[in-house]
């Protein structure tokens, strides 16, 4: 009896090495793919991240051009009070021979505003010219004169 | 010979035996540095990719009650160097230059700051030298050119500096303590000084609402890029900085001007030493103006001496003299003791009373009541004190605020002296009641009028309304505390109004306070200056304090000006300056005059 020792072939034949063509072409693909995909994603990231640091910057910048507008305000507020001063309307005046002098308090009267809902409640004598007559608190349901 | 792969078996081995210990060596000194100095190294790595920037808040400002500024932060730069980055003498000589004549700074002041070394200096100021005999030096490397330079300016300066290529100039922001109103309220508010990095409140306002008022500081902190700018995806820690709250003061803006102004002119007429006045609303206690001279600008302080801006209206005390009157025989008629028409015998101008003698300005005879307050008689006003008793004096004069604080929020508040009866001499009684012998600050005087005009009732005074958070913009009111009643009997501060109407009518002592078609009640009052060791000198204090109309008081007001030359009676001096500036209040507030008290043609 011959027997000879060796592997025995099994039922199902044995796979070509490399595989085919197409199952190579498929496996790069799927490699491929994957490495796209994660290039992409790679990207998309480095892309959103340059955006998010280009919008701060701009975010940066409008941020410092208030603060510097505000700063321009602050300081046009303070020479705005400088030029209200007195002293300086004075000058004002005196510069442009303006012939201002204060009015008389007889030459003033103040009306206040009766707002639509309480004007049902302010009787007719009371709106009469001189009747409630308050010289320093006017009172707001009522007409007053000064 | 060895085989070929037995060679290569002995180079991996030689390898391995080589490798290895690096390799552990390695992984030894990693986990040094990973686990066991893990925080130190991290720390000290994030250290460098980590920056702090404190941001200061604004000090709050101060307004007048309508809300006008009196008190702001105006923006402005701090231009600094670095003289180790100026690249050649010709650029330092051309960068002080312009600095020198943009600034209007000296120029050999500027080149010397920008020298790139200057020498050491020993705690004596000499140079110290290097063991060869040459001077040490140290190199420069953060000098300030200027503070508060303007914001204008600055950008200019700046666009030069990007245009020549001065890369060793710095442009810090910053805010100055600015007054836009210039002198206005000047030792009301105060001022603020600066140590360093800190603002030190000096006087004033600024003073007592420090706390309030000052600013909290910021903290941010941030993982930064090569150029210093934040990382978008790193930590970032902020603390936000905190303004100081505003403060509202009761005090009517147009009204402290034309005190100012008025108080300049009769500064120049008179030439006192001082001058000052106060006007205060009697029913609320608030003080609408307050002025004095010599005042100083704050924006400029360079020249300001103690005088001009200690704040004497607060800080001072006076004799008030004939001021006082009112308030004894306005006790004196309150418990009944004495009537408008009872009747004093004035001694024709001189009355002798513990061998001491008391005298009138002119002679008087018999006269009631009402005429000594019109003609403010010392002897009249001494009999009727002495008819009241010395208790009952005192604890009037006190009752109505006298040695006693008033109310405002500034300090040093004299409490002026009021002696307790047990430390009266046989004379006090007739001497404290006319003025002399005691001291009273002019808030306490005015305050004490305010309960005369507010029919009897003594309010609290109020220099400050509200303040402001202004980032909330929540407003914290200053209550208005009640008054509280002087007089048992209501007539009796009508008669004593009554009595003062007369001081500025026909006969009184104070006609030229009167103004056309207003009641105008006060008292004048004039009191020789006492020192210490010369006695009563020849110098005065000439006062009037008033209120109009009388019947209904838009205002209290008190005028003192302090050694007057060419005058020095208050009818003479003050009321003038009284009656100047009460026209133009009453005009400003828009009191309308009384027809009937009117000539006919202006009716």
């Amino acid at each position: 009896m011959n027997i000879q020792s060796g592997k025995v072939r099994g039922s199902t034949p044995r796979r070509k090495q490399g595989g085919s063509f197409g199952g190579k072409l498929a496996a790069a693909f799927r490699i491929a793919m994957i490495l796209a995909l994660a290039g992409g994603l790679a990207n998309a990231y480095i892309y959103l991240n340059q955006k998010i640091a280009e919008t701060e910057r701009e975010i940066r910048a409008a941020r410092n051009d208030i603060h510097n507008t505000e700063r321009e305000i602050d300081n046009l507020r303070i020479r705005r009070e400088h030029f209200c001063a007195w002293p300086h309307i004075r000058q004002a005046i005196a510069r442009f021979d303006l012939k201002l002098q204060p009015a008389d308090p007889r030459q003033v009267r103040k009306l206040v505003v009766i707002p639509p809902a309480l004007a049902p409640q302010v009787s007719v004598a009371s709106r009469a010219p001189g009747a409630g007559e308050n010289r320093r608190t006017p009172s707001v349901t009522r007409w007053s004169q000064r | 010979m060895l085989s070929s792969n037995e060679s290569i078996k002995l180079r991996m081995r030689l390898m391995a035996v080589v490798l290895l210990p690096v390799a552990v060596l390695l992984g030894v000194r990693l986990y040094f540095v990973q686990v066991v100095h893990h925080d130190e190294m991290y720390e000290k790595a994030r250290r460098q990719y980590t920056a702090v920037r404190v941001t200061k808040g604004k000090r709050g400002e101060i307004f007048d009650v309508s809300g006008n500024l009196l008190v702001g932060n105006a923006p402005c730069e701090i231009i600094s160097a670095d003289p180790s980055l100026i690249k050649s003498p010709q650029q330092r000589r051309a960068m002080a230059w312009i600095l020198a004549r943009k600034l209007e700074m000296d120029y050999e002041d500027v080149f010397a700051r920008l020298a790139p070394e200057r020498p050491v200096r020993d705690k004596d100021g000499n140079p110290v030298r290097n063991p060869d005999g040459s001077m040490k030096m140290r190199t420069m490397r953060d000098v300030t050119i200027a503070r508060n330079v303007p914001i204008d300016l600055a950008a200019e300066l700046k666009n030069i500096a990007r245009v020549n290529r001065f890369r060793a100039l710095f442009f810090r922001e910053g805010y100055m303590r600015t007054y836009p109103k210039g002198r206005l309220l000047a030792n009301v508010l105060g001022f603020t000084s600066v140590d360093g990095a800190n603002v030190v409140a000096v006087l004033g306002v600024e003073k007592f609402f420090d706390r309030q008022m000052a600013s909290g500081a910021g903290r941010e902190r941030y993982e930064r890029d090569r150029t210093g700018r934040p990382l978008s995806y790193g930590l970032r820690e902020s603390v936000q900085s905190r303004d100081g709250a505003n403060v509202y003061l009761t005090i009517d803006e147009p009204l402290q001007a034309i005190m100012e102004e008025e108080l300049d002119a009769a500064y120049e007429k008179w030439r006192p030493k001082a001058i000052y006045a106060i006007l205060a609303d009697p029913k609320t206690g608030n003080v609408l103006a307050i002025a004095q001279r010599p005042t100083f600008n704050p924006n400029d302080r360079r020249k300001i001496s103690p005088e001009a801006w200690r704040t004497r209206i607060i800080e001072d005390g006076l004799e008030p003299g004939s001021i006082l009157k009112p308030f004894t025989v306005g006790g004196a008629l309150d418990l009944g003791i004495v009537r408008a028409d009872s009747k004093f015998d004035c001694e024709n101008g001189v009355w002798m009373y513990l061998g001491k003698p008391l005298r009138d300005s002119h002679p008087y005879g018999m006269m009631t009541v009402a005429d000594i307050i019109k003609t403010s008689s010392n002897i009249g006003t001494a009999k009727i004190a002495l008819e009241f008793g010395a208790d009952n004096v005192y604890n009037t004069l006190r009752k109505f605020g006298f040695g006693q604080p008033t109310g405002l929020p500034l300090k040093p508040e004299a409490l002026g002296i009021m002696p307790p009866v047990k430390r009266w001499d046989g004379l006090s009684i007739t001497r404290f009641p006319i003025g002399y012998a005691i001291l009273v600050s002019p808030v306490q005087m005015v305050r004490a009028y305010c309960a005369l005009a507010n029919h009897g009732w003594l309010p609290k005074m109020r220099l400050v309304d509200r303040l402001e958070d202004p980032e909330t913009g929540a407003v914290h009111p200053v209550p208005v505390e009640p008054p509280v009643q002087m007089f048992q009997n209501p007539e009796t501060c009508r008669t004593l109004v009554d009595m003062m109407v007369r001081v500025t009518g026909e006969g009184g002592t104070a006609r030229r306070a009167a103004i056309p078609g207003y009641r105008v009640a006060g008292k004048t009052g004039t009191s020789r200056k006492y020192v210490k060791g010369q006695g009563y000198l020849a110098k005065y204090f000439a006062s009037f304090v008033g209120f109009v109309p009388a019947d209904d008081p838009a205002f209290v007001m008190l005028v003192t000006v302090d050694e007057p030359k060419g005058g020095s009676y208050g009818g003479t001096v003050a009321a003038p300056v009284f009656r100047s500036i009460a026209e133009r209040a009453l005009k400003h507030l828009h009191v309308r005059p009384d027809p009937e008290l009117l000539p006919p043609e202006k009716r």
